[in-house]
């Protein structure tokens, strides 16, 4: 076909007016057309929604990363919003204070530690005083809240020590890292353990270190342990992180696996060392099913208005080491 | 309206041309309001949320205060205010949030406010019960409230202002985007624009241009040029049109006129013609008379003198005589009616016979005819004998030695060539110019002496009775030599004599 100029420049122009509009329909549906915040406004009517708030000890921990998972999972069934509070690093001021603005900000519950300790119980008696009920989680505070979910520590601890002497050889010589804040005679875990092996000849409990929820520190008191009682060959760590700690302060001597090592919570690290043989065994609780127990029976009070049990404990598991999955 | 009339086609240019560059405008237009839109909105959300962050400080403040005021109903007035403002400001808190995560913190900042009013509350009441340890403590509480206000605000402000820390790349992205899409559209717009001015441009000027060179061309008077082209535009197409027309209706006009003109002018060239054929006829006509008294008496004086030339026995005197009186006779016929060759050439026998008996020995005349068939071709009468009789008077008549006059007949395919050659005096070129000149010797008989002996018939006589009689497809045609010899050449066309009807019959 032969194309003369004429149609050639009649193509040209046609496209160049083709690319004119498409520059403009750009310009209309492209860039002025589409909202400039993508799905923007979120509406503050909250409507027949509660909202609980969790306050945990710590808010990077991957126990009660767990909790809230099991709690959050339950709210956006039962139409609940829950969030979750908690200081960056353990503080029993910081946790009161966020108790505290739970409570200013007049949420529809609160659910936390029951740590005993003066600070925390005030925060939790005056949120009750205000009307906001209180469920404790893992560890009990008796006092003015609505309800404890969680394991029965006391019973786990002594399940612990029982476990312990079945493994032993010989004469133990324990040292015991606790990461609950409260005082360690309100420690369930630590009493039930120490009253389970008071009467034990041979096993003796050479010192009790606070972790403060940290595996740094519990490496440090683990290792100041062992300088203070060389003869230590058995520690007993009450949370996930102190375990971790103390496998991780061993493994920098090369001892790692050398000396048994008994924690509590087989999730994250823990759940791996475990597997590896260097925690031997571990008290398995369940962290999930305790947020959401305690969103359930928090819901169904301030709903339906019945109330829960008092105390509500949920099943715990002793696992040896290489069978904790 | 047509779609091809020039205000069609300009008109949709220019609303082509605004329709874009109001797109362009409209766009930035539009862009820039929303994102001041939106940065208004962001901006008086945050506004009011730090305006109640300020009124619950100020609050704080202010029960803080209330302890040294001694009147307590004073310091209730004047807590009054103050938790006014942090009702209404509560009432004006946005309804909405831009991220997802504020939306609660919104709903916490706004039960802070309300618990702290609870707290202040409490503690004006306790001031006026004059319980001062109650004051205390809830001037403690409120202030610790106000405190968590601060930070939920804070906390939601910094929330909200990452959340248009996102939208101001965007409104610079739309930005870039929008002044590339308009570039992009306002250079091919241009460069259109500028194609349909040319080629708008174009098809006005090039067929009015057009136009005015074939007005010009008329002007001139040159009638035959083309049709101009009709533009693509209709009033141009109109234009055109009518002009063509116009030139075609003149055209047929002029030819027209020009067709008459012919006529008459053919019309008078004929006439003409006639004219002159009458003229020289009777010229010649005239001649022969003067030459010949009174030829009738002549004749039969001539017929009786032969037979009393018989009678007394005078044979060469009654040959002569006869030969007269057949020169004569022939000279007194029809000079209209054409001759053949073979009479012509008779009579220029009888002519050179009655001569030689008056020069004697001193002319000798030499004929040769090659092709017998030639002798019926026609003839004017009387052509042959003027020009021998040229030859014989001119050529040798003055000289004393006499010579020869010989005349030849041949022929060339289908012309006949008579020449008539003499061996006298010859002509001065000057003079043979003029007799070749045919227009020169225009007077009839210019070329021919004065003299009582010869017919008096020129040259220049024979030339255009042979032009008249042959169409002008016969020469005539005088070459000479000084002192050797004047040759007249005659080139006729060698057909029937039917075929060249005479002028006049």
């Amino acid at each position: 076909m032969k194309l003369s100029i004429r149609t050639i420049v009649r193509i040209l122009l046609a496209l160049l007016l083709g690319t004119a509009a498409f520059g403009l329909f750009n310009n209309i549906f492209g860039v002025i057309g589409r909202p400039l915040l993508a799905g923007a406004t979120q509406v503050v009517d909250t409507g027949e929604t509660l909202r609980f708030v969790i306050v945990a000890p710590q808010y990077d921990h991957p126990y009660w990363e767990q909790v809230r998972r099991g709690a959050v999972a339950m709210g956006a069934k039962v139409g609940v919003h829950v969030d979750f509070y908690g200081p960056r690093r353990a503080s029993i001021d910081e946790q009161a204070q966020l108790l505290d603005q739970a409570t200013m900000a007049q949420v529809d519950g609160i659910i936390t530690q029951g740590v005993h300790d003066p600070q925390i119980d005030q925060a939790i008696d005056k949120a009750v005083n205000r009307g906001i009920p209180v469920i404790t989680v893992d560890t009990d505070s008796p006092g003015p809240r609505l309800a404890y979910v969680g394991s029965d520590n006391y019973t786990a601890g002594q399940r612990a020590a029982q476990d312990l002497l079945k493994r032993l050889t010989g004469p133990a010589v324990i040292g015991i890292i606790r990461g609950n804040l409260g005082p360690e005679q309100a420690d369930d875990r630590v009493r039930g353990f120490r009253d389970a092996l008071a009467d034990v000849p041979d096993v003796r409990i050479a010192a009790v270190e606070t972790s403060d929820l940290t595996r740094t520190a519990a490496g440090q008191q683990a290792l100041k342990i062992r300088q203070e009682h060389p003869d230590v060959n058995v520690f007993y760590g009450t949370t996930a992180l102190d375990a971790v700690g103390v496998v991780q302060s061993l493994t920098t001597e090369g001892m790692e696996g050398r000396l048994m090592v008994i924690g509590w919570d087989d999730v994250g690290e823990a759940a791996e060392l475990a597997g590896r043989g260097f925690i031997d065994s571990v008290v398995h609780q369940v962290p999930e099913e305790m947020g959401s127990r305690a969103v359930t029976l928090m819901e169904a009070y301030l709903r339906r208005d019945l109330r829960p049990q008092p105390i509500n404990f949920l099943p715990v598991q002793l696992r040896g080491g290489v069978e904790a999955k | 309206m047509r779609l091809t009339s020039l205000q069609m086609r300009v008109t949709a240019t220019f609303l082509g041309i605004i329709v874009v560059l109001t797109v362009v405008a409209l766009s930035i237009l539009i862009h820039a309001r929303n994102t001041a839109a939106i940065y208004e909105n962001g901006i008086s959300a945050l506004v009011k949320i730090a305006d109640l962050t300020q009124a619950v400080d100020e609050g704080a403040r202010a029960v803080g205060k209330l302890a040294s005021e001694s009147d307590p109903e004073k310091a209730t007035e004047a807590f009054r205010p103050i938790e006014e403002r942090i009702y209404q400001l509560r009432e004006l808190l946005p309804t909405s949030t831009q991220h997802p995560d504020s939306v609660w913190i919104m709903h916490d900042l706004n039960n802070m406010a309300n618990s702290f009013l609870v707290e202040a509350g409490a503690a004006v009441h306790a001031l006026r019960r004059d319980d001062p340890e109650s004051y205390f403590k809830h001037d403690r509480e409120a202030a610790t409230i106000a405190q968590a206000v601060r930070e939920t605000a804070d906390r939601l402000l910094a929330k909200e202002l990452e959340r248009y820390s996102t939208v101001y790349p965007e409104v610079i992205r739309r930005n870039r985007e929008l002044q590339a899409n308009n570039m992009i559209s306002l250079a091919a717009l241009t460069i259109v624009a500028f194609g349909f001015a040319w080629g708008f441009a174009k098809s006005v000027t090039e067929p009015l241009q057009d136009l005015s060179r074939a007005a010009q061309r008329i002007a001139d008077g040159d009638l035959s040029g083309p049709a101009v082209a009709l533009g693509a535009s209709s009033e141009i197409q109109t234009l055109g049109y009518a002009f063509n027309h116009m030139q075609n209706s003149i055209r047929l006009h002029v030819t027209d006129l020009q067709e008459k003109a012919d006529l008459e002018r053919r019309l008078q060239a004929e006439e003409l013609e006639n004219l002159q054929i009458n003229s020289l006829l009777r010229e010649v006509e005239l001649r022969a008379l003067q030459s010949q008294v009174n030829p009738h008496f002549l004749f039969n004086t001539l017929n009786m003198v032969a037979k009393t030339a018989l009678i007394e026995g005078a044979e060469q005197t009654r040959e002569l005589m006869e030969t007269v009186a057949d020169l004569l006779r022939y000279s007194l016929r029809d000079l209209d009616r054409p001759v053949t060759l073979g009479a012509e050439l008779d009579q220029v026998e009888r002519y050179m016979t009655i001569q030689g008996r008056r020069f004697g020995e001193r002319t000798r005349f030499v004929m040769n005819v090659t092709d017998e068939a030639v002798l019926t071709s026609p003839l004017p009468c009387l052509t042959l004998q003027p020009l021998v009789e040229n030859a014989l008077i001119h050529g040798i008549g003055n000289r004393e030695e006499g010579g020869t006059v010989t005349l030849d007949v041949r022929r060339v395919s289908d012309r006949i060539i008579v020449s008539i050659s003499d061996d006298g005096e010859g002509i001065q070129p000057e003079r043979l110019a003029l007799l070749n000149e045919g227009a020169a010797a225009s007077a009839p008989g210019a070329g021919s002496a004065p003299g009582g002996h010869t017919t008096g018939i020129g040259i220049q006589n024979v030339r255009r009775r042979l032009d008249l009689f042959y169409r002008s497809d016969a020469d005539l045609i005088v070459t000479s030599t000084p002192g050797l010899g004047t040759t007249i050449t005659i080139n006729l066309p060698a057909k029937g004599g039917d075929e060249h009807a005479h002028p006049r019959s």
